[in-house]
Parts: structure tokens; C-alpha cells; sequence
């Protein structure tokens, strides 16, 4: 996992003019990776790390793709989905932490801080047994190639 | 005589200090998912050190730190709850590098959830 968490700062860190942004998707990657890793049930997992354009607006697209069983389809979906529909990721992320307090192991805190401490995008899709988990959000500064 | 060890892994190291009543522990490395369970154990070695010593202030230096991950953030958050419910006295305090602002962001939620005994600063 540390190699690739390196892998991962360093084409953050190449993509982006601002080592901040690069730190944000750096966190956003790795909290997928380590959830990939956690929950995955199959042997098919991938990571994909993509920097967009469109009309010279840039984006980071972070992919996480992973089987699982369907009852841990079943509680993710229910745990994005209350995540995408919450007003204030914030206020979300804090409640979180207040309601699991005490629980140790598994934080189960790691999307809501993509979405509020990275202020990124969370979506996801189910396919089958796949799970794929889509952060995304512009840079807060121009990329290294504007 | 203080019980709290250091603990040096491959990637992740922690080493307190203990001097006059207030303990600094200097974190580096790589808080990932290997680091979660001797994370926790340190920190609840901290805390039973608390409640003997009576310590009243605790200084974690995560300038070093080059990720946390939402465990290794959860017990620190649990850490400060505890701190708070058994000893309102104490202080904790964390110093941030000013060039890795990341690391003041993951530690904000303590901050906001126990504004009387949490400080965060830059250097």
C-alpha cells in the first residue's frame, strides 16, 4: 500500500501546480484504495487516477472498482446514498464521527471525509457484484499545463 | 517513571516525551490501514498515561506526517473524546507543518467538537 500511495501523490503532485490540490485527491485516492482493499470479495479491483478537460475546465476523476457480496452492496448504497443527498458534507462528516465515536476498527468515515475534508464529488454506480466508487472535483488552482 | 514506549514500525514512528506534567509525542510517517491497531493501542496507552501522571496538557508534533488515514484520524478523534469526558483539564494541542495544510484539515472536527481543550497550530 505505500508504494502505491506514493504512486499515487506523485502523479497528483504532476498533474497539479498546487501541492494542496494534490494532497486533496492524494487523501481521496488512498480512502478509496484502503476501502477497495477492505471490502473487496473478488480478485477484479482497479484504481484509476484521470485528470479532464473540457472547455479548459479541469477536473480529477478517481475510480475505485471492486466485487463484493451483495449484503455490502446493499449497506454501501445505502451509506452513498445518504452521503450524496446531504446538504451540508460538513455538517454530515461531523455527525459521523460523533454517531461511530467509540467504535473501533473499521472508521466507516472515510467517504463523507473525501466529500468534506476533500470537498469533492462522491457518485457511484453498481454493475452486477461490482461496486464503482467515482470521486470528482476541479482543482481549487490552475493545473501545471494552463 | 513513565510506561509510555515508543513505537517504530516500517513506516510509521511515534515517540513521546514526558516531561513536568505535559507529554509531546512526535508522529511521522505514513498513518495507512497497517498502523491503525498499534495506533489505537499507543493511544490508549497515552490516555491510561494521563489518568496516572495527571498529565494536564498533550502535544502531538504531526509536522512529520505525510498521511492520515480515516481510522488513524478516528482514534484521535476517540482520544480527544475520552480526554474530554475524563479529564477536562487537560490540553491537547497539535502542531501542523505550514506547508502540508492537509494536516490541519483532518484534524479540524476535533477542533470544532472540543473547542475548549483542542488547538491546532502552523509552523
Amino acid at each position: 500500500m505505500p508504494s502505491v500511495s506514493r504512486l499515487v501523490l506523485d502523479f497528483c503532485r504532476l498533474a497539479l501546480s498546487d501541492n494542496d490540490d494534490g494532497d486533496r485527491y492524494y487523501m481521496a485516492a488512498h480512502e478509496l484504495a484502503e476501502n477497495v482493499a477492505k471490502y473487496s470479495t473478488g480478485t477484479r479491483v482497479s484504481l484509476d487516477l484521470v485528470m479532464t478537460e473540457q472547455d479548459g475546465v479541469y477536473a480529477m476523476k478517481i475510480h475505485a472498482r471492486n466485487e463484493t457480496s451483495p449484503e455490502k452492496l446493499r449497506d454501501v448504497a445505502e451509506r452513498l446514498s445518504e452521503l450524496k443527498r446531504a446538504p451540508d458534507a460538513l455538517e454530515f462528516y461531523d455527525r459521523l464521527i460523533l454517531e461511530t465515536a467509540g467504535a473501533e476498527g473499521i472508521s466507516g468515515l472515510g467517504l463523507a471525509r473525501i466529500r468534506a475534508e476533500g470537498e469533492l464529488e462522491i457518485d457511484y454506480s453498481i454493475n452486477g457484484s461490482e461496486l464503482t466508487i467515482i470521486a470528482k472535483g476541479p482543482p481549487r488552482r490552475p493545473t501545471a499545463s494552463t | 517513571m513513565s510506561n509510555l514506549q515508543s513505537l517504530s514500525l516500517d513506516t510509521w514512528r511515534l515517540e513521546p516525551e514526558v516531561v513536568a506534567g505535559a507529554i509531546t509525542v512526535r508522529m511521522s510517517g505514513l498513518g495507512d490501514m497497517a498502523v491503525v491497531k498499534p495506533f489505537a493501542d499507543f493511544l490508549a496507552g497515552l490516555k491510561d498515561e494521563i489518568s496516572s501522571a495527571d498529565i494536564q496538557r498533550v502535544e502531538f508534533d504531526v509536522r512529520n506526517v505525510q498521511l492520515l488515514n480515516s481510522s488513524c484520524l478516528k482514534s484521535i478523534f476517540n482520544f480527544a473524546f475520552r480526554i474530554k469526558a475524563e479529564h477536562p483539564s487537560c490540553q491537547m494541542s497539535f502542531l501542523t507543518s505550514a506547508s502540508q495544510a492537509w494536516q490541519a484539515r483532518a484534524l479540524g472536527p476535533i477542533q470544532r467538537m472540543v473547542r475548549e481543550q483542542v488547538t491546532i497550530s502552523a509552523a
